[in-house]
Parts: structure tokens; C-alpha cells; sequence
């Protein structure tokens, strides 16, 4: 087991290297932010300064190095625009991000999971069929649309909402249930699939032959076994989720890292957009790996193989 | 009764503390686009308009260069200024002005002021100081700056350069920028909630008296479309850059609309190095192949207006009879026959989305006029760092785009657009020349007849594809007793309060 974590520790940090590298060299190729961030009333003299300042006058490789050393050492560098540590700008807008996040993806478990569920119990009837057309709408609705239409009808015309930010739990209400609608709409689709899978195997009929009680074949044998695509499913789209939601958090004006990165890209402001990759990828990482050990925990057989 | 369950709806969410917030009159809220990148005027490199959009309420400058048709001089900090020698500005400061913290203000804060900016060589403030060489406290109420050349605009410049107390050094710039930012203008701050808002408080010692309202709430919404639901919802009072599409909308009911007339210049630089570009004939084909009125009218809802000369006005050098080119698709084509392009060419533009108003789209319908006499445009998007870059650089094909907010001296607008590499020797010569009495000559009404000069010249020799100039529209409520009030030598930065004396 101990060698297990190590070699998927060391396999971790070598991703990391990776990602870093190739955001790295994106971002650096993008455009010199002595133009974006200085106004065009600085003149010459002040770009080099400020190229200087922030040591993108150095050659492209020896910048690399520098910023990889840096970081092994815990310092992500400063933002060009912000002038403060990007690490610091960054974290400022994780707590945000991960109440979106949470509240997107608790909210999509708590329908899609029993709506799949619902609809694969009778396969053909009219509620699979319309947990179906929901599903389609949900994942045919571009997000933005759907974010405008909510402002429109529960802000604007109903004032039940307030229209954007954050701060309170109505502010959380629209944003929430519009990142929410895809994932509910996802979850319900492989639930439903797998479910039916799982229905059709010979364990849920040998249960049912036992004479157990339906609910119980339901849960306990054909929901049980069906879990670990779904796990596999949230696990992932945790980890996207993590990165922040640029359109939601757009659209609704919630401060979260998606927009943070959106404005850091545009502007060249590389520190603070190499800060977020590198927590995205390190968040994903995690979510793999508790992937992995949560696999042993639901489902026996693997738990046997690895001992 | 059918409204029986909005009611009980409204209700429950009402219970819920889920309902919009109520605004109070006593606290304005404004939305922008973006956050500001720190409120620390002093700091050592990027600048973004939008932090001076917030520093300006809370900063004052020696002196404002403000008004709403034409920008000109008033004291600020320094009550009055002379020139003892045409390398010497004295300021004789106002009395009795205390900063947020109940310092005094005195020649040594101005001294820390211009001492900071001269350091941060890699910031767009020390770039307004020229060749300012150093500063001089006479006395507690009077100070010097010494430059090594004559510089004219250094008096509009140094309305962009908010003065910081002493304590700024005690404070630090990290927690200045941040939690602590110290002014002498008329509000102080109260907090900043990252990404969402920054709220200041009126100062009731302010030396102009207390302004109205008594709070100020700035919020950062990136969705136009979403500041305008705000906008109507009553959220919020004010919202810059309103959605083009909208406009007629929040100018109906309970909002409406301030337009800012001439805040923008828009620029199509051509690269005459470049055949066939090189002639003068061509250059005024393409100006008389694109009809302008109605891209103003259309495009832009008449938000911006048809033009023919680089200034506009507001600008010292912009000249009303300089008109715009005719629309004459014939003549157009006359002179590309004559020429030797009879058979049109392909020509490359490049463009910017999303950086002024309908960028893209008056490009996409001044490349369909272009076409009609035979050019062939290819137009190219292109990242704003890139473009920026490649002007200056003189390293891009055709036509570029640019855009200028309104300043009270012409003289950086004019070497940012007429100095890159891309004129021939002839006309380069002409614009060196210009462009250098232009930004040497001390005396004003001087000044200004050279930039008219210039404006002329860049006129009779075509040297951008003129279109138009562009307004700035904000949306407000309309109860709300807020006038627009432009400051600090930028019809762009505008104060977002009703001052005690104007």
C-alpha cells in the first residue's frame, strides 16, 4: 500500500511539472503585458522598466526555471496587475468558487441521482419518459441563456431574487441551480443507464427470487452496484467545477477563481493564471486519488485485489 | 387572484431574507465592468483606468483638469501656480487640508508624491512626470518641480497623480493598496470585498464641503447584459458600459441614459510603407468608399459620430472645419483607375473585439463598402497587446485599430499615432515636426494651432481610414440626482457624487 501512494505521489508531482510547462509557455506566448497593463500613455522607457521589473526581459527559458524554482519554494510570484503575492489573489477567491461548487453539485446529486433512478425503475413509462425530456432540455440549454432568463423573470420582473453577487442565500439561489441543471441533467442520464444495467444482472434476479422486498433489490443490490461510474462521474466534475464556472460566475457576477482567471488571461497577468492551473491541477489530483481509495471502499472486489 | 402565488412566494423569500436588497438614498451604487487592481495611486507598475475611477473619489491631484464640453484647469490641492522659468512649476498649496487620518497636508506629501513616481520607472505615473528631474519643499505651502526641458503638459499631467500622505511609508503599499488607502478627497474608505465591491463613506472635513450621498458602493459586474438587470431591478444605481443592444430599453421607465458625447477616439492607422498604400489617392479611395453616417446611426445608435481628423472635440488641436470625408463610392473608384488599381487589391485590417464599442462590427460592414470599389479586405482579430505592439513596432500589414480616451494635452496620443515607423520619409518628416513643436511650445493658444496643423495634415494626406469618434453612454436611475462630471484631464473619469461647490 505505502509503495502504492508513493509511486501515485511521484506520478502527481510529475503531472504538475507538465501541466505547469504547457501553461507556461501558453501563457508567455500570448502577449507582452507591458502593453496591456501599462496605459499607452507610458512610454517606451517605462515598458522595459516594468519587463525588468517583473524579469520578462530574460530569456524565456531561464524565466521558466526561475518560476519552477520558485514555486517548489512555496512562492507562486506576484501579479503584474494586482501587485500583490498571486497565491494570495488566488485564495481570496477559492472560498467562493468551492460554496458554487458544492452547492451546484449537492443540489444536481439530490435530483438527478433519484430522477435517473425514478426512470429506470419503469423503463418506457410516462415519468421516465419525461425525466428524459428534462434531461434533454438540461443538457441542450446553453448556460448563459439559461442564467439571463432566470435574471430576467426572478430578478428583474418577479424581484424574488436579487440579480448577482454574492453574500446572501438568495444571491446563491440562480447561479447554483443554473451550473446545477447540466450536471442534474448528466447524473440522471448515467444513473438511469447504469441502473438499468444493473437491473438486467443476475444478482438483482437471484434477489428477487429470495422474495426480498423490491425497495430493498432497488437499493441494495442494483443501486449499489451502479454507483461507481456515478462516483467516477461527480469526482470529475468536482474537479472541473473546481477551476471555476467562467459563464455562471460571469453571468451572475459571482467573484469566484473562473473569473478571476478569465480577466487574469485576458490581461497577461501569467503569476496569477499559472497560480489557479497549478491549484486545478492539484485539486484534480486529489479528487483522482481519493477517487481511487473511495473505488476500494464501495466496491469489495477491488478492495481485495489491491490487498 | 392569479397573483395569489407570487404573493405567497414573495412572501416566503421575503421571511427567508432572499429578497433584493433595498437601496437606500443615502448610498449610491455604481457598477463597472471590472475590479480595480489596487487602490494604491503610488503603485509601482500596472495601472488600470478603472482603479482611477475609485481613487479619484477618495484622492485628490494638485490640480483638476475637468469640465463637461471642454476640459480645462481649476485648482485643486495647489490654489495657484506660476513659472518662474520655463523649467520651473511653483504650486502654492491650499491650507488647512487634512488627509483621512487627520495629517496635515503640506509641500512634504507632494514631495512623497513625485519622489514615488519618479522611482516607479515602470509605471504608467512616472511616464506623466516627462522629464521632471526633481522636487523642492520652499516651505510647507509651496513647492517645486524641476524639469530638465520645458514641458507643457506636465500641469494636465499631474492631475492624474492623486497625492499620497507621509504615512504612506508607515502604512506600506501592500496595505495601502488594499485595507488602508489614505486621501484628502471627498469620501474615505470603508472596506473591500474582493470581487464583489468597494464602499466608501463620505468625508464631512472635506476642504470642498461634504458631498452627496453620504456612501458610496461600487460594484464589479463583467456582464453588461447583468448590470442592466441590476440597473432595472433597482440593485443598483448607476452602470457604465450598458449593453449596445439595450440602450433604448434603459432609456424607457424608471432609467435612463447619460450620454458623454466625445469621450473615445477611434483610430484606423494605415501603414503608407506599404504598396499601394504609399498613395495618396488610395488612401482617400478608402475614406470615400465607407459611408460613415450610417455605421454611426446604426452601429453605434448614435453613440459616436462621423469624423475626419484625429482630434475631437474636447482636445486641444481638434478643428470643426475639418469635415469628414463624403461618401462617394464613384470618386472612390476614380481614383483608384487613376492610381493604377483599376482592379481593386486585397488589403489586411487589423482588428480588436470587445475593446471599444461595436469594434467588430464596423469593421465587418466598412470591409463590405471597401469591397463594393474593389478592395478585398481580410480582416484579421487581434489580441490588444498584439496590436498595440505591432503599431508601435510599425511590424503589421494594411490597417491596424486603435483607441485613445479623451486628455486634456494631445501631445502622448499624438506620438503613440503619428511616431512608429510606418510613414514614408516625406510624410515623416512633416509629422516629426509637428509632433515636436506640438509637444515643446509652452504657450497654449499656440499649441493648440500646431495640433490643428497636424490635425489638417493627417486629414489632406489620409492617414488613417477615418469613421468616427465614439460617446460613452451610462445608464442610471432616473430619480437619482446624479449629473455627469468629468475630472482629472479625461472626459473617462467622471465623479460619482454631487460636490457641496462646483
Amino acid at each position: 500500500m505505502r509503495r502504492y501512494v508513493i509511486g501515485r505521489l511521484v506520478q502527481a508531482a510529475l503531472a504538475l511539472l507538465g501541466v505547469t510547462c504547457v501553461a507556461f509557455l501558453l501563457v508567455s506566448l500570448s502577449g507582452d503585458p507591458a502593453f496591456i497593463l501599462l496605459t499607452p500613455e507610458a512610454g517606451e522607457s517605462q515598458r522595459a522598466a516594468f519587463r525588468e521589473m517583473y524579469g520578462l526581459d530574460r530569456p524565456l527559458a531561464v524565466q521558466y526555471a526561475s518560476y519552477v524554482g520558485h514555486v517548489a519554494r512555496g512562492d507562486f510570484g506576484r501579479s503584474f496587475a494586482f501587485d500583490r503575492p498571486a497565491l494570495t489573489v488566488v485564495l481570496e477567491r477559492v472560498p467562493a468558487t468551492l460554496e458554487l461548487a458544492v452547492a451546484a453539485v449537492v443540489l444536481a446529486i439530490a435530483f438527478g441521482v433519484p430522477a435517473g433512478i425514478a426512470a429506470a425503475i419503469r423503463p418506457g413509462s410516462w415519468l421516465d419518459r419525461a425525466v428524459m425530456t428534462i434531461v434533454l432540455l438540461g443538457q441542450s440549454v446553453p448556460t448563459f441563456w439559461l442564467g439571463l432568463l432566470m435574471i430576467r423573470i426572478l430578478a428583474v420582473d418577479l424581484r424574488w431574487l436579487p440579480v448577482s453577487g454574492r453574500g446572501t442565500w438568495g444571491q446563491l439561489v440562480m447561479p447554483a441551480t443554473a451550473l446545477a441543471l447540466w450536471l442534474a441533467a448528466l447524473l440522471a442520464r448515467i444513473t438511469r443507464s447504469e441502473m438499468l444495467e444493473s437491473m438486467a444482472q443476475d444478482y438483482v434476479r437471484t434477489a428477487r427470487a429470495k422474495g426480498l422486498p423490491e425497495r430493498g433489490v432497488t437499493i441494495r443490490h442494483a443501486m449499489a452496484n451502479a454507483l461507481l461510474p456515478i462516483v467516477t462521474l461527480i469526482g470529475l466534475q468536482i474537479g472541473t467545477l473546481l477551476g471555476g464556472a467562467v459563464i455562471t460566475e460571469t453571468v451572475f457576477a459571482w467573484p469566484g477563481l473562473g473569473t478571476l482567471v478569465f480577466d487574469a488571461i485576458l490581461r497577461k497577468d501569467y503569476p496569477v493564471v499559472l497560480a489557479v492551473v497549478e491549484l486545478v491541477a492539484a485539486g484534480f489530483i486529489v479528487i483522482n486519488m481519493s477517487l481511487d481509495l473511495l473505488y476500494g471502499y464501495l466496491d469489495p472486489r477491488l478492495r481485495r485485489a489491491t490487498a | 387572484m392569479r397573483k395569489k402565488p407570487a404573493v405567497v412566494i414573495s412572501l416566503v423569500l421575503a421571511v427567508l431574507g432572499l429578497g433584493a436588497p433595498a437601496t437606500a438614498k443615502d448610498q449610491w451604487v455604481i457598477a463597472f465592468g471590472e475590479e480595480p487592481f489596487t487602490l494604491n495611486p503610488a503603485n509601482k507598475g500596472a495601472l488600470a483606468a478603472v482603479s482611477d475611477y475609485v481613487q479619484i473619489q477618495m484622492f485628490d491631484a494638485l490640480v483638476d483638469v475637468t469640465g463637461t464640453e471642454f476640459l480645462a484647469l481649476k485648482p485643486m490641492l495647489a490654489e495657484r501656480w506660476e513659472n518662474p522659468n520655463p523649467n520651473t512649476w511653483r504650486f502654492y498649496l491650499r491650507r488647512g487640508v487634512k488627509f483621512h487620518n487627520g495629517d496635515p497636508f503640506t509641500a512634504e506629501d507632494v514631495k512623497l508624491t513625485i519622489d514615488l513616481a519618479l522611482a516607479n520607472k515602470g509605471s504608467t505615473q512616472n511616464s506623466y512626470l516627462g522629464p521632471t528631474e526633481s522636487v523642492r519643499v520652499i516651505d510647507p505651502y509651496t513647492v517645486e518641480l524641476v524639469t530638465k526641458t520645458p514641458f507643457p503638459p506636465l500641469l494636465s499631467n499631474i492631475s492624474r497623480l492623486h497625492i499620497v500622505p507621509r504615512a504612506y511609508e508607515k502604512v506600506g503599499p501592500d496595505l495601502f493598496g488594499t485595507k488602508q488607502p489614505i486621501g484628502t478627497g471627498p469620501y474615505r474608505f470603508v472596506e473591500w470585498q474582493r470581487g464583489q465591491h468597494i464602499v466608501l463613506e463620505a468625508n464631512s472635513d472635506y476642504w470642498g464641503g461634504a458631498p452627496t450621498p453620504r456612501r458610496l458602493m461600487f460594484r464589479f459586474i463583467p456582464d453588461s447584459s447583468t448590470r442592466a438587470a441590476e440597473l432595472k431591478a433597482g440593485g443598483v444605481d448607476i452602470i457604465t458600459g450598458p449593453p449596445v443592444a439595450q440602450l433604448k430599453e434603459l432609456a424607457t421607465g424608471d432609467t435612463t441614459i447619460v450620454a458623454i458625447p466625445a469621450v473615445r477616439v477611434i483610430a484606423y492607422p494605415i501603414n503608407t510603407l506599404q504598396k499601394p498604400l504609399g498613395d495618396v489617392r488610395v488612401r482617400r479611395a478608402l475614406n470615400l468608399a465607407v459611408d460613415r453616417e450610417t455605421i454611426a446611426k446604426t452601429l453605434l445608435q448614435g453613440y459616436g459620430k462621423p469624423t475626419g481628423q484625429p482630434f475631437i472635440p474636447g482636445w486641444l488641436g481638434y478643428d470643426p472645419e475639418i469635415k469628414p470625408f463624403a461618401y462617394d463610392p464613384a470618386q472612390a473608384k476614380k481614383l483608384l483607375a487613376e492610381s493604377g488599381n483599376a482592379g481593386g487589391f486585397e488589403l489586411t485590417w487589423n482588428i480588436t473585439t470587445g475593446v471599444f464599442l461595436a469594434d467588430r462590427e464596423i469593421a465587418e460592414a466598412a470591409s463590405a463598402m471597401l469591397g463594393q470599389v474593389g478592395v478585398r479586405i481580410r480582416l484579421v482579430p487581434t489580441e490588444r497587446a498584439k496590436i498595440q505592439k505591432d503599431l508601435q513596432a510599425a511590424t503589421f500589414d494594411g490597417i491596424t485599430s486603435g483607441q485613445w480616451g479623451t486628455t486634456a494635452e494631445s501631445d502622448v496620443m499624438a506620438k503613440w499615432f503619428f511616431r512608429p515607423k510606418i510613414f514614408t520619409p516625406e510624410l515623416d518628416a512633416k509629422l516629426a515636426q509637428l509632433v515636436g513643436a506640438g509637444s515643446s511650445e509652452v504657450d497654449r493658444t499656440k499649441r493648440g494651432k500646431i495640433w490643428s496643423e497636424l490635425s489638417r495634415y493627417a486629414h489632406d494626406e489620409a492617414l488613417w481610414l477615418y469613421i468616427h469618434y465614439q460617446d460613452e453612454a451610462i445608464a442610471k436611475r432616473r430619480d437619482l440626482p446624479w449629473q455627469y462630471w468629468a475630472g482629472r484631464g479625461s472626459k473617462g473619469y467622471i465623479y460619482y457624487y454631487i460636490p457641496a461647490k462646483r
